[in-house]
């Protein structure tokens, strides 16, 4: 496995299962009200009511919609949770367990700040390992940083606490396992783009600071359907979106992602949790490098 | 007729290769954010082997402006964008923005990045395209010293035009550009400082540049690109631009590297009052 900057290489060689395409995870950050207070407090903000109660919007009413129309196309998905997320709505959060789906770490306050030290992180990583256990009865194996906020330890912290995967960064479309120092980590990382990510069209608030984006659904899937015709088309990529309940959880949306979904099944797309795909990946990795180096 | 071979017109593919620098010199929200400086990452990384594949389905050579330190980082895809044909242009060292720089501080960067592409390519650098858009009172005089034969940094009109110093020509050709033809007024989104809310689809893309170019190819003027691999190298947008490039062929566009129609424009001045 050869993970070359050469201008020629566009990817790692690897097969999906089934002679699938394309390796599908659509994520969900379940961030409630720490979405924003998080933010707030990263930028020396704090929130009013209006966002505090959008924030809830997720827990109280676009969940229940995400995980509905996740079982109507039989989906299994993957939940980053933030660990305060899981204390105070722990039975939404057992509720997505009880569907079956992945709970991942995502932070414990949904903390975004980047200079932190390492020992600072790994406090954070055990509280909210912690926080998710108490309610999953199994440790976390994947982590993605908030506001995709992680540091140049965060890697190896990973490994040494038993991840499997990190879904952080976004310098590619295919997956591919760390390295330090020319050896390669048993963790693999699942990047995600800004362009997959509802954020970018759905979040809209006046107070500080102010993010005014409101696309239409045409809009959006479009640009999620163009992505993802071209990747799969490519062979060996993933695609993951990054999803937010307390914004494609509303009811217009909700019913836009399900036409997406069936959209993406029928043109041969893999579907499956971060934790699934990682393992695969890995997998395949250690398949090939037994083999030798296989580049497409 | 001013452009060769009938052509409508002139038409540069223009990349400006910035990878972290983009996010380096973007401010302080940026700063020691790891996955930020990966989506400049993407650019080399996943972008430009996209980028070069597309090209080459339509046999059409661009430009790539590269800030040196890029150059040092990722230097087998400098040589991979070198050996593919394609032209290399100056574009700063460190993705320099600053209005403040010496003749001797910009003399001393030029230098620099020059010799880097040179060692790696063989390529002599002969354009200058001011990273962030900024070039100083002395630019004219230090690009004909360094031999430059073109500037892409004005953008008071659609044609190419020949620059004078105490008002006499020197054998330095303009070939303007516009945030109009740059990616990241559409596809730059951010919610790092300095944000920028907006992120426009590949057919808002396609659209304004399809229109702008037949109003243009009408009058014979010319387009000059500024297009950025961290962000047009997304699957859908090189999808786009691939339609663009075939539709613009269809449409009578000579489409070349800035040095080239530089060049042309050189070696045919006597038809510059007809541009």
């Amino acid at each position: 496995m050869s993970d070359k900057i050469d201008g020629r290489t566009n990817g790692l060689s690897i097969t999906w299962p089934g002679k699938s395409r394309i390796a599908v995870m659509i994520t969900f950050d379940f961030d409630a009200e720490f979405l924003r207070i998080s933010r707030a407090a990263a930028k020396g903000t704090t929130i009013g009511f209006s966002d505090y109660s959008r924030g809830q919007y997720g827990p109280h009413e676009g969940l229940k919609r995400c995980l509905d129309i996740l079982d109507v196309h039989d989906i299994k998905s993957t939940f980053f949770v933030p660990g305060i997320v899981a204390g105070r709505y722990g039975r939404e959060v057992e509720n997505i367990c009880e569907h079956g789906h992945e709970i991942a770490a995502h932070g414990y306050l949904h903390e975004s700040k980047k200079d932190i030290s390492r020992k600072e992180e790994a406090e954070i990583l055990k509280k909210s390992e912690a926080a998710l256990t108490g309610i999953t009865g199994k440790r976390p194996v994947g982590h993605r940083g908030p506001e995709s906020v992680i540091h140049s330890f965060t890697p190896e912290l990973l490994v040494e606490r038993g991840y499997l995967y990190s879904s952080s960064m976004k310098d590619c479309d295919w997956a591919y396992q760390w390295e330090k120092d020319g050896r390669k980590l048993p963790l693999v990382e699942l990047p995600c783009d800004v362009t997959m990510d509802d954020f970018t069209y759905y979040y809209f608030t006046f107070s500080n600071p102010a993010v005014r984006s409101m696309y239409t659904n045409r809009e959006v899937f479009g640009n999620w359907k163009a992505e993802f015709d071209g990747l799969a088309e490519e062979g060996n990529k993933i695609f993951i979106l990054k999803l937010h309940p307390q914004m494609i959880g509303r009811a217009s949306r909700i019913s836009a992602l399900g036409r997406f979904i069936a959209y993406m099944k029928s043109h041969d797309a893999w579907i499956a949790t971060c934790e699934e795909v990682a393992g695969y990946v890995l997998g395949q990795h250690r398949l090939d490098s037994a083999k030798g180096d296989v580049l497409r | 007729m001013i452009w060769p071979n009938k052509k409508r017109i002139a038409v540069m593919p223009a990349f400006d290769l910035d990878a972290e620098t983009m996010w380096t010199t973007h401010g302080e929200g940026s700063r020691n954010h790891m996955t930020d400086l990966s989506r400049g990452a993407y650019g080399p990384k996943q972008g430009v082997p996209r980028i070069l594949k597309m090209l080459d389905i339509y046999g059409v050579k661009a430009t790539f402006f590269i800030p040196g330190v890029i150059a040092e980082k990722y230097p087998d895809v400098v040589r991979e964008i070198s050996r593919r044909g394609h032209e290399i242009g100056f574009h700063g060292y460190l993705h320099e923005e600053f209005p403040d720089t010496t003749y001797e501080e910009e003399d001393a960067t030029m230098t620099r990045s020059e010799k880097i592409i040179y060692d790696l390519t063989g390529q002599k650098i002969v354009g200058h395209r001011g990273p962030g858009g900024v070039i100083h009172d002395y630019s004219l005089k230090l690009f004909l010293e360094h031999g430059y034969i073109y500037s892409t940094n004005w953008r008071d009109r659609d044609g190419p035009f020949i620059h004078r110093i105490d008002g006499k020509e020197v054998p330095l050709v303009e070939l303007p550009k516009d945030s109009i033809f740059d990616d990241t007024a559409y596809d730059f989104y951010t919610d790092s400082a300095p944000e920028r809310y907006e992120l426009k689809s590949p057919g808002e893309m396609f659209e304004i540049w399809k229109d702008e170019f037949d109003s243009l190819a009408l009058e014979g003027r010319m387009i000059n690109f500024v297009l950025h691999p961290q962000f047009i190298g997304r699957v859908s947008r090189v999808n786009m631009l691939s339609d663009l490039i075939g539709y613009m062929l269809s449409n009578g566009a000579w489409i070349d590297t800035n040095r080239s129609v530089a060049q042309y424009v050189l070696d045919h001045r006597e038809l510059l009052s007809k541009f």
